[in-house]
């Protein structure tokens, strides 16, 4: 073959095979640029994006230092976390030194974010920043108040109901003496048991009428006469035995007629003594509506019940309202991150729309977790803090124990428990511990917090224009236990406030010395409050030896003057509806006289005649029909059978 | 955008080639899969580097899965409700909760409804699929391409100056 043929000849194409060999070099140098993205920039996009996402869910800025993140080790390093106080932007609400987490490639493998253990190092609290936090503007209200408001006016709402605005003004007044006469004439309307005694005289008037009704449905004397003029017109003495026969019956009818009149008479009888016992019970439950309008009227005059347990309340809500508030708070946002109640939990099918659905919803099924994880999994972080040159800084340990998503597969329930000091702030034995149990069908969270000594600003107790009373501990003491289940509190709390120094203030000097030579004595003030029950229905019970200390400085002589207002007020009610009641007394005396006198006069008249009516029959027939006219009859009557062929 | 117009064009020229009926069918089948899936997934990256490492047809591939989304939309309340009756049955529950707890498998979905009353439907058609459009590939370059190519108009187009431009420039630079 010449040149020229070989260059004219067709150029056959190289079969290529079934791999693209060609895409070797380009894919080893994309797996490098990613490399290189991983090594150089990933991590500081990542400590961006977190920075960004955290700062929108907090509303305030966040600070990340530092990220790092390794992909063999599957671990991530979260460092010098600064989270703005949105109140005050200038300082950092919490600052977080280190937060390591190590996941297991076991998991991930599996889908599953398992952490074999977690560290969170150096927390310190309300740090100054360097320069003040950018804090994002408020979403708009949408005009419904949030479930976090509702949660917290549904608490307010009871203790409130339980608060006696200017408590301790109002024990200064019935010290200076209660005049309750005048406040009482206009309110006769207002009483309960004068309403009482009205609704109770109308129903008397109207059962009167009706028994003026029954009574004249019932016989009287004419008819009674009747029976006996009907009984006198017999003719006793027929010889014809039919007839007379006849007579006799007629007379039997009549004493039978008589004795259903006796019936309806002892009827009405009973009915009567029915209706009188009802009144008799409503005139005693009337002391009942008495005793509501004295404490009504008590509430309404402000006259205090200085019993311990009552002081200790009105002095001492405030504080229990705080802390029921915030055990709430914390409930409500807890709920929204908590693993489903039951097992096979339904969630609420979405609603149709008429926009476009999107790919790729449909259903999650889950299947039994039988070997490796659930979906999260923090086996162990422990937390952990040393003093340092910030006065915001303390000793602190802890731990965190199985946080997971899905317990009741784990039977492990979450426990956080943190200890330590605050040296620098002045707050010393902190011990919290919590156990977050969803292992069963019925969820539980338990709080056991313990704070030995801390530092307490003012606290006020009462505060009115008439008298004022705070006070300042030095220091103080908290014992939380708290239980949640389903919708139940239980939480037992004690405080103690010691080194106390009272704030008095009084407008009038008696008053000012009578409280001070009170609480100069009460050096240490305890606090014991219980509460428990549906959050929409709580059972306060709150106990002070403040209380116990003022019921006893203000001593009998104050008991004596509410007792004396209390008794003021009684004499009142019954000075107000004493006439009224005597009335409906008398109403009733005079229905049950009347109608008991009118049915018993009939009675007897009735009876009479019965008795009458049956000796004349008794008479008439044992007097006419002899022996020999009872064979006269039974032979008439032998003839008349044999007459008619039987 | 321009690199689905690039993949349109080297599909249909690849459809009026002589040769590669294999990969185009091969591609409109991993479309199909892909298509199928609603979600980023497991077997989606695997399909993807099949796609990518052999000679399948990218264009064909990227513009089925693209038509076959579209059907997919309007099948996916069927694809759930066959999902879930699979996922429900008693007789797989064994091999299912197996599944669940293997490493890597959970990355697949399987445990949707959607993605596997899809899945379920795209392995099993996707054989019909391939010979179907290779069937149709074959047809199609006999019926119409052959008839075109004999006709007088592409002929005297064969003739031009600018037809032998571009035929000696696809030689030289594909």
């Amino acid at each position: 073959m010449t040149d020229e043929k070989k260059a004219n000849a067709p150029k056959v194409k190289k079969k290529k095979g079934p791999l693209r060999l060609e895409v070797i070099l380009p894919s080893i140098l994309i797996l490098a640029l990613i490399y290189g993205y991983f090594f150089f920039f990933f991590d500081s996009h990542l400590r961006k994006a977190g920075e960004y996402a955290l700062t929108q869910v907090h509303g305030a800025e966040v600070n990340i230092g530092n990220i790092q993140t390794s992909f063999l080790n599957a671990s991530l390093v979260i460092q010098k976390i600064q989270i703005t106080d949105k109140n005050q932007p200038e300082r950092d609400l919490f600052r977080i030194g280190e937060v390591r987490f190590k996941t297991l490639w076991d998991g991930l493998l599996r889908a599953k974010v398992a952490i074999e253990e977690a560290s969170i190092k150096n927390i310190q609290a309300l740090v100054p920043r360097d320069r003040p936090g950018r804090v994002l503007p408020p979403p708009p209200p949408d005009g419904k108040p949030g479930l976090i408001a509702k949660a917290e006016k549904e608490i307010v709402d009871q203790t409130k109901a339980k608060l006696q605005d200017n408590f301790l003004g109002d024990i200064l007044a019935v010290v200076n003496g209660v005049d309750v006469k005048d406040q009482l004439k206009s309110l006769e309307g207002d009483l309960k048991a004068s309403l009482r005694i009205k609704e109770l005289d109308a129903e008397l008037k109207k059962k009167k009428e009706e028994w003026d009704q029954r009574l004249k449905s019932l016989p009287e004397s004419d008819y009674f006469k009747s029976l006996e003029t009907r009984f006198k017109a017999l003719n006793w003495n027929e010889k014809d035995p039919i007839k007379f026969a006849n007579n006799l019956q007629t007379a039997n009818n009549l004493v039978k007629e008589a004795k259903s009149k006796v019936e309806e008479i002892d009827k009405a009888q009973k009915d009567l003594r029915g209706d009188l016992g009802n009144y008799g019970g409503s005139i005693k439950d009337l002391e009942g509506f008495i005793q509501q309008d004295i404490k009504d009227l008590q509430k309404r005059f402000n006259i205090p019940s200085i019993d311990p347990k009552s002081i200790s309340q009105q002095f001492f809500m405030k504080q229990i309202e705080e802390r029921l508030v915030g055990t709430r708070k914390y409930y409500e946002v807890a709920k929204k991150y908590m693993p489903p109640k039951f097992k096979g939990e339904k969630t609420k099918e979405p609603e149709e729309t008429l926009v476009p659905r999107k790919r790729g919803e449909g259903k999650n099924f889950t299947f039994p977790i039988t070997k490796g994880y659930p979906k999260f999994w923090l086996k162990k972080a422990f937390i952990s803090s040393e003093v340092s040159s910030s006065e915001y800084s303390g000793n602190i340990t802890g731990e965190v124990l199985d946080v997971t998503s899905h317990p009741q597969y784990l039977k492990r329930p979450t426990k956080i428990n943190i200890s330590g000091d605050f040296p620098q702030k002045a707050i010393y034995g902190l011990d919290l511990k919590s156990v977050i149990d969803f292992t069963t069908d019925t969820p539980k969270q338990t709080v056991d917090l313990k704070l030995a000594s801390f530092p307490i600003g003012k606290i006020v107790l009462s505060e009115s224009s008439d008298a004022g009373l705070a006070m300042s501990p030095s220091k103080a003491a908290l014992q939380v236990n708290a239980q949640l289940t389903e919708g139940q509190i239980m939480m037992d709390t004690k405080s103690q406030y010691n080194e106390v120094k009272y704030d008095i203030q009084a407008k009038e000097k008696f008053v000012s010395d009578l409280l001070t030579n009170i609480f100069t004595g009460i050096p240490t003030v305890t606090l014991n409050a219980k509460i428990s029950g549906a959050w929409s229905d709580l059972k306060i019970n709150i106990n002070s030896n403040l209380g116990e200390e003022l019921a006893r400085g203000f001593g009998k002589q104050l008991q004596a003057k509410i007792d004396e207002a209390k008794q003021r007020i009684r004499e009142e009610i019954d000075k107000q509806i004493g006439q009224e009641k005597q009335k409906l007394q008398e109403q009733i005396k005079g229905l049950s006289g009347d109608i008991s006198k009118s049915l018993g006069v009939r009675k007897s008249e009735v009876d009479k005649v019965i008795k009458d009516l049956e000796d004349g029959i008794k008479k008439e027939g044992n007097g006419l029909i002899k022996k020999d006219d009872m064979k006269k009859l039974e032979e008439e009557g032998k003839k008349l059978l044999k007459g008619l062929g039987l | 955008m321009s690199l689905l117009l690039k993949q349109l064009f080297g599909f249909i020229k690849l459809l009026n080639s002589e040769t590669g009926h294999n990969q185009i069918a091969a591609g409109i089948a991993c479309g199909f899969i892909l298509g199928m899936t609603p979600i980023f997934s497991l077997q989606s990256l695997v399909v993807f580097l099949l796609i990518f490492l052999f000679r399948i047809q990218a264009g064909a591939a990227f513009l089925s899965a693209f038509f076959f989304a579209f059907i997919a939309w309007v099948f996916d309340p069927i694809f759930h409700q066959f999902g879930s009756w699979f996922l429900t049955q008693s007789s797989l529950q064994g091999v299912l909760t197996s599944m669940y707890n293997m490493p890597l498998v959970p990355l697949t979905r399987f445990n949707n409804s959607v993605v596997m009353g899809a899945g379920v439907v795209a392995i099993l058609c996707f054989p019909l699929v391939f010979f179907l459009s290779r069937l149709l590939i074959l047809k199609y370059r006999k019926a119409v391409v052959e008839r075109i190519k004999n006709t007088k108009f592409w002929k005297a187009l064969q003739a031009t100056s600018i037809y032998k431009w571009y035929y000696s420039y696809e030689n030289l630079y594909g």
